[in-house]
């Protein structure tokens, strides 16, 4: 909308601008352990189940079902009062690690625990990646 | 191991602030003044000072000092566990005298919260900013772009869990609002005195966001509070019957840094640290004569209460019911009001009530002859902080 302010996108540094930067590449990709294969999200230096630090990018198609959802219907964030109230939608993907994105295409009506769902994502800027969650 | 610092220490001097929306002083002139006061509370001059745990933002230990006159600061530490800080920076003050690195330790805290988080036409802002550090990174790439910018939208990712497993209505978490604006009549302090609640109100209040109404929210406050604490044993020289410091402890959910992917997404800070702090006090939670709980959002008490083990998983909605939690019942909560209606003081207004409590000094809200009663912190994405207080004998 002409004139509102615009949403909040952050600089990003480390392992969170890499997982934006393979993201902005047209894929979602996930850190998973070289040692014990175990995926995680967010980025994270050393994986928490068997301390290994090696790891390597994975590809994901951003399948999951729905962890849990939260509706907002009063906002501190000026970039986000016209789309009052949002809805915003914990998945847990089919690799394990939970991620959030906004809800698209779907009404809070039709929302489930389990239900089916898939990420897409928006890139923003070259380093960041906003994430839309939709039916599969 | 740790129950070597039961009973070792004490809290020997407390002092507020008013709490106001829009204060004309500056945080560091609040800290300053309501720090002054809790020195003289307990009898001592600033130069008597020599640990200090200021707020992790806002105001240095090293402006503190300067501006009171401590000459020889020998311990200083920040606790960065938001809401928690201030209960788990009374573990690190027991643990510097006990150890004999302070003798009288200063604890403060002070801020902006009305003036300084969102714009305010009322109000002026400030430099002086909260230190979120490392907990916004999480926060910063990954919530506050899809608009969960506030507490009440990043908690709610796991409130709206709780009250769906255990059927948790809002008639349940209105007596925790209820019983902290009726408690809130009886403090000249309070923010909400001379502003009673009825259910209707508290049902016909606005949502927020997940489960949370508006009167489900705390009040967003500028205010400052600061107490001291010494050994017991120079305490029983102090002016104020010493309130000692049984048990204390922090805790963290894991990860701490984000929500969503925790393998128990309500197992929270405060369920890691109450069982090792009454553990350290050699007391039961069922043993405390009041409750002054960390109260940013109603349910988030009700989160706590189990926390502590005062009643089983789910149960919380059931133990505020009957005047359970109300002054005259079994558990007194948030004599004072609370941060939902006394103000927002990051649980530094529970620790005073609680001292004031155990002195015996509450005026119309005293818990008659209490002598236990237990803290409890609650800060960041679900840190959590206790402490058990008992008045000596
Ligand atoms: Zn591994």
């Amino acid at each position: 909308m002409a004139g509102s302010p615009r949403k909040y996108v952050p600089e990003t540094e480390g392992l969170n601008q890499e997982f934006f930067l393979r993201a902005a590449g047209g894929t979602l990709h996930l850190q998973r352990c070289d040692e014990c294969g175990t995926y995680r999200h967010p980025p994270r230096y050393y994986c928490q189940h068997c301390f290994s630090g090696a790891w390597h990018w994975e590809p994901s198609a951003g399948l999951g079902r729905v962890a849990s959802w939260v509706t907002t219907h009063f906002t501190i964030d000026r970039g986000w009062v016209d789309d009052l109230p949002y809805t915003t939608i914990v998945v847990e993907l089919e690799e394990g690690p939970r991620l959030l994105g906004a809800m698209r295409n779907l009404s809070v009506e039709q929302l489930e625990l389990g239900m089916k769902v898939k990420v897409v994502g928006e890139t923003k800027r070259d380093d960041f990646v906003f994430f839309w969650v939709e039916p599969q | 191991m740790t129950t070597e610092l039961s009973g070792k220490t004490a809290i020997v001097g407390i002092a507020e602030s008013d709490y106001v929306r829009g204060a004309d002083r500056t945080v560091p002139e609040l800290v300053f003044d309501v720090s002054m006061r809790a020195i003289a509370d307990a009898g001592l001059k600033p130069s008597d000072i020599n640990g200090v745990i200021p707020p992790p933002g806002f105001v240095s230990t090293e402006e503190i000092a300067a501006n009171l006159g401590m000459p020889e600061v020998t311990y200083s530490v920040t606790v960065h566990m938001g809401g928690a800080s201030p209960t788990a920076a009374l573990q690190s003050a027991a643990m510097s005298i006990a150890a004999g690195i302070a003798d009288c330790v200063l604890v403060t805290f002070g801020w902006n919260g009305y003036s300084a988080i969102r714009p305010r036409p009322d109000a002026k802002a400030t430099r002086r900013k909260l230190d979120l550090g490392p907990v916004l990174e999480t926060a910063r790439n990954f919530y506050i772009p899809y608009g969960l910018r506030s507490a009440a939208e990043w908690y709610s990712l796991y409130l709206q869990r709780y009250v769906d497993l255990y059927d948790v209505q809002p008639t349940d978490a209105a007596e925790i609002a209820l019983a902290c604006r009726a408690h809130a009549q009886l403090n000249d302090k309070a923010l909400m005195r001379g502003r009673p609640m009825t259910l209707d109100d508290y049902l016909e209040s606005a949502p927020i966001a997940g489960p949370l109404r508006k009167l489900d929210c705390c009040l967003e406050t500028d205010c400052a509070a600061a107490v001291v604490l010494t050994s017991a044993e120079r305490a029983r020289d102090m002016p104020h019957t010493p309130v000692l410091y049984l048990g204390g402890a922090e805790g963290h959910p894991y990860p701490a840094d984000e929500i969503t992917n925790r393998p128990e997404l309500l197992r929270l800070g405060l369920d890691f640290a109450a069982p090792r702090a009454f553990a350290m006090a050699g007391v039961k939670p069922t043993d405390m004569d009041f409750l002054q709980i960390y109260d940013c959002f109603t349910y988030v008490v009700m989160m706590e209460l189990e926390a502590l083990g005062i009643c089983e998983r789910g149960g919380a909605k059931d133990f505020v019911k009957d005047g359970n939690i109300r002054l005259g019942g079994r558990y007194p909560l948030n004599t004072h009001g609370g941060l939902l209606s006394q103000g927002h003081c990051w649980g530094f207004n529970h620790v005073v009530e609680a001292t004031r409590q155990l002195r015996h000094e509450a005026g119309a809200a005293q818990v008659e002859g209490c002598e236990l009663g237990v803290v409890t912190g609650y800060g960041d994405l679900g840190d959590g902080s206790i402490a058990v207080l008992g008045r000596d004998r």
